[in-house]
């Protein structure tokens, strides 16, 4: 589930206001075909279709069942049937998504129609044994699906986001730093202390701590446009954020 | 380093949050912790924050000598620093330039300053200065020697005896906060500093507001979501504009929690008494930790006032039959419960009861009823006088008012009332026992508690009345005694329907089983309640208004020590609950008063709700006492003087002795004690006059059972024997009015001279009050151009006053004003009555200081503010007119009213108050 590293239309610069996000260019396609909003719905599709499928397992689906639903779920999306009757929710692709997934469900389920596109077309092909065993070990069954939905959402997000740094480490030639100073990306109330980095690294403790701030600082850009690129207003990312470490509290 | 260590089948935790991780490609990392550190607030395009050496500093605050560093963080920079004017230490802190805030920032900043500058709490860190010096904020604080809370539970000093010293006063400082309209949005225990006598010092209280990110300026990038992720609150973090008050209440409990088991409470986590942390917590610590942790607002503690209030209750009683295993009772107020389901009955179990034995200790009861019914007069007097009014109109009062009532005359009198009166009698006094018992807990209660034992357990108290009476009827019938011993066996049956949810048969049989183990004290008990009640009649059988709710509340006091929480622990003559120092190992604190009682109402409260039952119950009051009187109508003129007289001396006497005379009285020449005599003197007249007429209404009603040779019926006021001929009826009379006039004479001789007596002992409160002439209100001074030449030394006390107080009062207000930076152009006396001096200070202009000049601002627009115990700041939310107020009753009134005619005579301050 890589993405490319630079997404059509997007401009480099965080905090600009004229950056146009893979979600606008989608919404202001509409309804009229264009390949630049196909490609861009289409990775947004790709990246973020696990908290769905774990969204349909929680209503109580099947695997096979679960599957289905998600795979004609796409299907529709990709069609562009839903782009049009949802509004209110357009700011967030997260929200958006969630809404026309609880919109297909409830007035869409029928087995037929699944049987009629013929066990479903794979206009994405995706990795659903590695979904199914994601959901078997997530250990948050008291959660609601919504929240559940959120979380898996987060999730992917941070994936992406870790992904990419990675690999923009590991260019740098700076690969191995990266695996033991990506414990210090997280918040705690312990701060680790830089001597054992500094002592595995065979670099100093200052150097250590400019490393880490320099990785942080990179994270959180990186997390912001990743972020972004979900939504039409990217001085929203600020609330998403807040809203999606909500579903870890 | 920190990977988790775990099998591939085992759940692997976070090492820093303790969250379980979830399985994907966040290979050992969280994701709430990763979250979290992408929405810390950084200035992530700028390097950090460095703070400016010692050096820098110094040369920024000249009149500062800048000792040390002693911390920095992400909040900024703190200094420890010497006020060399003042020969003080102090605390300066620095916060990182704030160059994103916008123009608008220097004129926030000032204004939430000035409120922070306002808190003033012996458990809050004032703030003496602030502003800023080269775009930086900074704020000149108040020095605390000590560590907090982080370090020492790092160094592991932390007991859950001492958690449980130290919430209380967080939440003091936090009610207080909260009451002036300021919520910390940051409390965790980096921010809570313990000093070396173990007093709570609450730090950076309401800077991360003034350091939040605007809602108007739209920034993009993050400032953070305003304080530290794992103590914030739900809605903190997902609606930071609409928090309130009650995150502040989430991040104690947090801080609670974490004092408690050294973890955070994330996720699922378990109760702190579940002791998977090796700790040993009392298990009614739950409830209140999980309370605060509530993750809805409206589900928490609504003030930190209640959460102290429950501690203190833990902390105060002992675990006893229901502790450390059973049940969390007596916590206040009660949690939410499901609609529709019976509440669980408070306290230990019938069992456990009937297990134990207890001490009935009759001085204790009474002491404590006797407080009790003074502390809530108008409420308890007013509830019981309208119940009792009810009861008469059901027809049955008079029977039923006393536990040692004639159950035979009951039996002979069957007529029809009496069956309204068993019907309603039960649920009436079941109502009237809740409400009592309810106020002694110090739950809250309103009119409706009272009738409560209609729609409660109506049945069974129905069906107990009715049992009971019957059965208690039979046993006097047949030679009495087992009547009594019914009568007293199963006193407390009716309370424990109501109170314990008992059906009817059960709660007699715990009755009658528990008080067997002490047949004769019960007994005894209950006569003394008779007497305490009886003592009441005298007095025209109005004072029974006031003894019967007596006798109700040490019968209900009794009840708790023998059915409540714990068993009663030996009595102690109820000190207040103070905290031992946290570094002793002390013992374990004074024994709290036997059973669950509660700490009386603390004055931080807000006036309650049943404030506003008050005048309700006081008009009720006025209407049963007239209504009672309704038998003797035909003589009415003296009857309604009669009460008019009692009930006036009273009010103002329990008036004065409470609060002080009011001043609009002293205007009427109430200054005259020979007044005062007088009409005490006229109000025995009234009394004798109106003893003789109520005295023989009551005869005639009893007239008929006289003459019959049966036993005789007791009527009020029972006399020297009962001669059955008509013949010795007048002089039966004559003997009984002479009896009943003179215990009414010492009686009322008795007040008198208590009366006198306090009026004597307390010169500046009553007595010399009446006769001193009272301060006239002083003319305003003129207003005079501020001298430019300052008096160097302090002016000498005028003769006859002691120096010493009279420079320590003076002190005193300098120390106010300069700890304020205040000067004044204006100053002003009063003294509306004759306990309290006025000063009123008017054209108020506070110093500021702005990149190192100093300037003299007008103040405008404030709040009203509460100064130290010393004297009381109020501000004019319009402007100018501000008053301070001393309350000099500690010095000599003499001195008093001497220092305030000097100070009128001295001229207004000048560019400061170096004269003064």
């Amino acid at each position: 589930m890589s993405t490319e590293d630079q997404p059509p239309g997007t401009a480099a610069a965080r905090g600009d206001i004229f950056a146009t996000t893979r979600w606008t260019v989608v919404l202001a396609a509409g309804d009229r075909s264009s390949p630049s909003a196909d490609v861009a719905l289409e990775e947004l599709c790709r990246t973020y279709w696990y908290p769905l499928y774990a969204y349909v397992r929680r209503q109580g689906h099947s695997r096979e069942d679960a599957q289905d639903l998600t795979q004609e779920f796409f299907a529709r999306l990709l069609e562009k049937n839903y782009l049009a009757g949802v509004n209110s929710n357009r700011g967030r692709f997260r929200a958006f998504l969630l809404a026309a997934l609880k919109h297909f469900l409830a007035n869409e389920w029928d087995r037929a129609h699944c049987q009629k596109r013929g066990g479903g077309a794979a206009l994405l092909s995706l990795d659903w044994q590695d979904a199914d065993t994601r959901y078997q070990v997530d250990p948050a069954d008291h959660l609601s699906p919504d929240k559940l939905y959120d979380r898996a959402w987060a999730l992917t997000l941070l994936e992406q986001v870790v992904a990419r740094l990675r690999t923009e480490n590991i260019a740098e030639g700076r690969g191995g730093q990266f695996e033991m100073l990506k414990f210090y990306l997280m918040v705690g109330k312990n701060d680790i202390p830089h001597a054992e980095a500094a002592a595995a690294l065979l670099m100093s403790e200052g150097a250590v701590r400019v490393a880490v701030h320099r990785l942080r600082r990179r994270y959180r850009e990186l997390l912001k446009q990743e972020i972004a690129q979900t939504l039409t207003d990217p001085a929203q990312a600020a609330d998403e954020m807040r809203a999606l470490l909500g579903a870890f509290s | 380093m920190n990977e988790p260590e775990a099998g591939p089948n085992m759940e692997k935790k976070c090492p820093q949050c303790g969250a379980p991780l979830p399985a994907g490609g966040l290979a050992g990392l969280c994701p709430a912790c990763l979250l979290a550190q992408g929405a810390a607030e950084t200035a992530s395009d700028t390097p950090p924050f460095q703070p400016p050496t010692v050096a820098e500093v110094a040369a920024l605050f000249p009149q500062l000598e800048i000792l040390s560093l002693i911390g920095k963080g992400g909040m900024g920079a703190v200094y420890q620093a010497r006020q060399p004017v003042l020969d003080r230490i102090v605390a300066l802190k620095i916060l990182p330039p704030q160059t994103t805030g916008g123009p608008d920032f220097a004129e926030r900043f000032n204004r939430e300053a000035r409120a922070l500058a306002r808190l003033n709490h012996p458990n809050i860190i004032t703030v003496h200065e602030f502003g800023q010096v080269q775009g930086m904020p900074f704020f000149i604080m108040e020095y605390v020697d000590g560590l907090n809370l982080r370090q020492l539970e790092q160094a592991g000093k932390l007991t859950p005896r001492e958690a449980l010293q130290i919430v209380p006063q967080i939440c003091e400082a936090l009610q207080f906060a909260h009451d002036a309209g300021i919520v910390h949005r940051d409390i965790k225990p980096d921010n809570i500093l313990l000093d070396k006598k173990g007093r709570v010092k609450i730090a950076d209280f309401g800077i991360a507001k003034i350091l939040g990110n605007p809602p108007e300026t739209g920034v993009p990038e993050t400032q953070g979501a305003i304080g530290t992720p794992h103590y914030m609150a739900p809605e903190q973090v997902e609606k930071p504009q609409s928090v309130d008050h009650r995150a502040d209440i989430f991040s104690l409990g947090v801080v609670f929690y974490e004092m408690l088991t050294g973890e955070l409470p994330l996720g699922k986590f378990a109760p702190p008494s579940a002791g998977a942390h090796g700790v040993r917590v009392d298990v009614r610590l739950d409830e209140v930790v999980l309370r605060a942790l509530e993750k809805e607002p409206d589900r928490r503690y609504q003030h930190a006032s209640h959460v102290k209030t429950a501690v203190e209750t833990i902390a105060n009683t002992p675990p006893g039959a229901g502790g450390m295993g059973g049940q969390a009772g007596g916590v206040p107020p009660p949690p939410l419960s499901p609609p529709g389901s019976p509440p669980p009955p408070p306290g230990p179990s019938p069992e456990a009861i009937l297990a134990r034995d207890y001490t009935l200790k009759t001085g204790h009861c009474l002491e404590r009823g006797w407080a009790l019914v003074k502390s809530h007069f108008w409420e308890l007097v007013g509830i019981h006088a309208l119940i009792l009014l009810l009861l008469i109109i059901a027809g049955s009062a008079f029977a039923r008012t006393s536990h040692l009532g004639n159950a035979a005359s009951d039996m002979n009198v069957s007529d029809g009332t009496s069956v309204l009166g068993l019907v309603l009698g039960g649920p009436l006094w079941a109502g009237l026992f809740l409400y009592f018992l309810k106020t002694i807990r110090g739950e809250p209660v309103t009119v409706e508690t009272a009738f409560s034992g209609f729609s409660k357990r109506f049945l069974h108290l129905f069906l107990l009345n009715l049992v009971a009476w019957v059965l208690i009827g039979l046993g006097f019938i047949c030679f009495i005694l087992p009547g009594v011993y019914l009568l007293v066996a199963w006193c407390f049956s009716l309370v424990l329907v109501m109170d314990k949810g008992l059906d009817f048969w059960p709660a007699m049989e715990l009755s009658r089983k528990v008080v067997n183990k002490h047949w004769w004290k019960v007994f005894g008990f209950l006569l003394v309640l008779a007497g305490v009640w009886w003592l009441g009649v005298p007095a025209c059988c109005i004072g029974v208004l006031v003894s019967a709710p007596v006798a109700i509340a040490v019968f209900l006091y009794a009840y708790e020590d023998i059915f409540g929480q714990v068993a009663p622990a030996t009595p102690a003559a109820g000190r207040p609950w103070a905290p031992p120092p946290i570094s002793g190992a002390g013992p374990a604190g004074p024994t709290g008063p036997a059973g669950t009682v509660v700490i009386p109402p603390a004055p931080l409260n807000p006036p309650p709700p049943a404030g506003s039952n008050h005048s309700a119950l006081l008009y009720v009051l006025i209407a049963a006492a007239v209504v009672l009187s309704l038998p003797a109508l035909f003589y009415v003129i003296p009857l309604i003087a009669v009460l008019l007289a009692l009930l006036v001396p009273f009010f103002f006497m329990s008036q004065s002795i409470h609060h002080g005379l009011p001043p609009h009285l002293a205007g009427w020449g109430w200054g005259n004690v020979w007044l005062e005599i007088g009409s005490i003197a006229l109000v025995f007249a009234l009394l004798v006059l109106g003893l003789i007429l109520t005295f023989k209404v009551i005869f005639n009603l009893a007239k008929p059972a006289v003459s019959q040779s049966s036993p005789p019926r007791s009527a009020a006021g029972t006399g020297p024997g009962v001669p059955s001929s008509s013949g010795g009826g007048s002089r039966f009379l004559k003997y009984a009015f002479l009896a009943m006039a003179g215990l009414l004479a010492l009686l009322l001789a008795t007040a008198l001279a208590g009366f006198l007596w306090l009026t004597h002992s307390a010169p500046h409160r009553t007595f010399q009050v009446f006769t001193a002439q009272p301060i006239p209100p002083v003319m305003p001074l003129p207003p005079q151009a501020p001298s430019a030449s300052l008096a160097p030394t302090p002016p000498a006390p005028p003769a006859g006053i002691n120096t010493n107080e009279f420079n320590r009062f003076l002190k005193r207000t300098r120390q106010e004003l300069d700890r304020n930076a205040i000067r004044f152009n204006q100053l002003q006396l009063s003294s509306p009555n004759e306990s309290q001096l006025f000063i009123s200070l008017t054209g108020l202009q506070t110093r500021k200081i702005v990149n190192g000049t100093t300037s003299w601002q007008n103040i405008v627009g404030l709040l009203e503010g509460t100064r130290d115990t010393t004297g009381k700041w109020f501000f004019n939310g319009q402007g100018q007119l501000v008053s301070v107020h001393y309350d000099l009753a500690q010095m000599d009134l003499g001195q008093v009213l001497a220092a305030a005619r000097w100070l009128e005579n001295q001229p207004p301050a000048g560019a400061d108050n170096s004269h003064f």
